[in-house]
């Protein structure tokens, strides 16, 4: 083999595997898009119309988990997917992290449940992106870091508008990301 | 001149290495996904599949999900490191990279480690 064969076979590989992984990753961006809707519908009614929340939110909530379920059959049934076997575990040893984080922070801080709530879970979660950031995407531990800032300065300086504030910065971080997976151009193409 | 494995040398082939190495370790995929991310054929991705678990480069399992067959392919360790050596290899041609210890012809160890079954 000579120097330009090596050199194509080198490029192709690259790109071959830049494609693949690129379109596995894609998979779950469906999933962040319909949390994101979920928060963003719910909690902008919280803000604005905080008489109908309750009712709302338990439709946001049945719709919102009935999407991902029909979603997660989608994808586990349809040709040309992937199986992923540790995933499951991940998933369950993150999930667990981010729950201690929550509690920890709630005991440390004295947070209490009701107004609250909704920013101990956005605490949390930019918590989750940090810590994702660290292994899939290093732009999502930048989007944790301004995502929990930006939480922290609502809480801070503008309680009123904490709602709005969850709704548009929790949800569009999640809708936008999850737009940015799905979107994302693979890594093989010019 | 480099010698290099002969199976995975097959640029089809080595496509179909380079999709599953790209992936992480442990994953599968169903025999779809690389017809569509390559663009091939059923039967020449079957063909070219075969040669590759001939190797012991790839496993595949049979399964069904609801009523319709399924077939899931991934990359075993012993292919993970034949991809490694040529890609070494490659990097030792180019001058990139010192060719691996373990970068020696592949082709010279493959009767003992497959038990003498017969490729192309």
């Amino acid at each position: 083999m000579d120097y330009d064969e090596a050199a194509k076979s080198l490029k192709d590989i690259k790109a071959t595997m830049g494609r693949s992984s690129t379109r596995i990753a894609r998979e779950p961006g469906w999933f962040f898009v319909i949390a994101g809707a979920m928060w963003l519908v719910g909690y902008l009614v919280t803000q604005f119309a905080p008489a109908v929340a309750g009712p709302v939110w338990l439709v946001v909530t049945v719709l919102g988990c009935g999407a991902m379920t029909a979603l997660g059959l989608f994808l586990r049934k349809k040709k040309g997917g992937a199986r992923h076997p540790g995933l499951p575990l991940r998933i369950a040893a993150i999930a667990i992290g981010i729950v201690a984080f929550a509690f920890l922070l709630a005991l440390s801080f004295g947070l209490e449940l009701g107004r609250n709530l909704p920013a101990l879970l956005m605490l949390s979660t930019a918590f989750a992106y940090f810590v994702l950031g660290m292994t899939v995407q290093p732009v999502m531990s930048l989007m944790g870091a301004l995502l929990g800032l930006s939480v922290a300065a609502s809480m801070l300086f503008w309680p009123g508008w904490l709602y709005l504030s969850i709704a548009v910065l929790g949800g569009g971080t999640f809708i936008a990301s999850g737009l940015f997976i799905v979107l994302r151009k693979e890594k093989g193409d010019d | 001149m480099t010698e290099v494995d002969p199976v995975i040398h097959q640029p089809t082939r080595l496509r179909i290495m380079a999709a599953l190495v790209g992936l992480e370790e442990g994953s599968q995929v169903e025999f779809g996904f690389l017809l569509d991310l390559l663009g091939l054929s059923d039967g020449n991705l079957s063909t070219h599949l075969r040669k590759l678990e001939e190797a012991r480069f790839i496993a595949t399992e049979k399964g069904f999900v609801g009523r319709m067959p399924r077939t899931w392919i991934r990359v075993t360790p012993e292919g993970r490191r034949a991809f490694a050596d040529y890609v070494a290899a490659l990097e030792g041609i180019l001058g990139t990279k010192a060719p691996a210890a373990t970068a020696a012809p592949v082709a010279t160890a493959a009767p003992a480690r497959r038990g003498g079954r017969g490729r192309s």
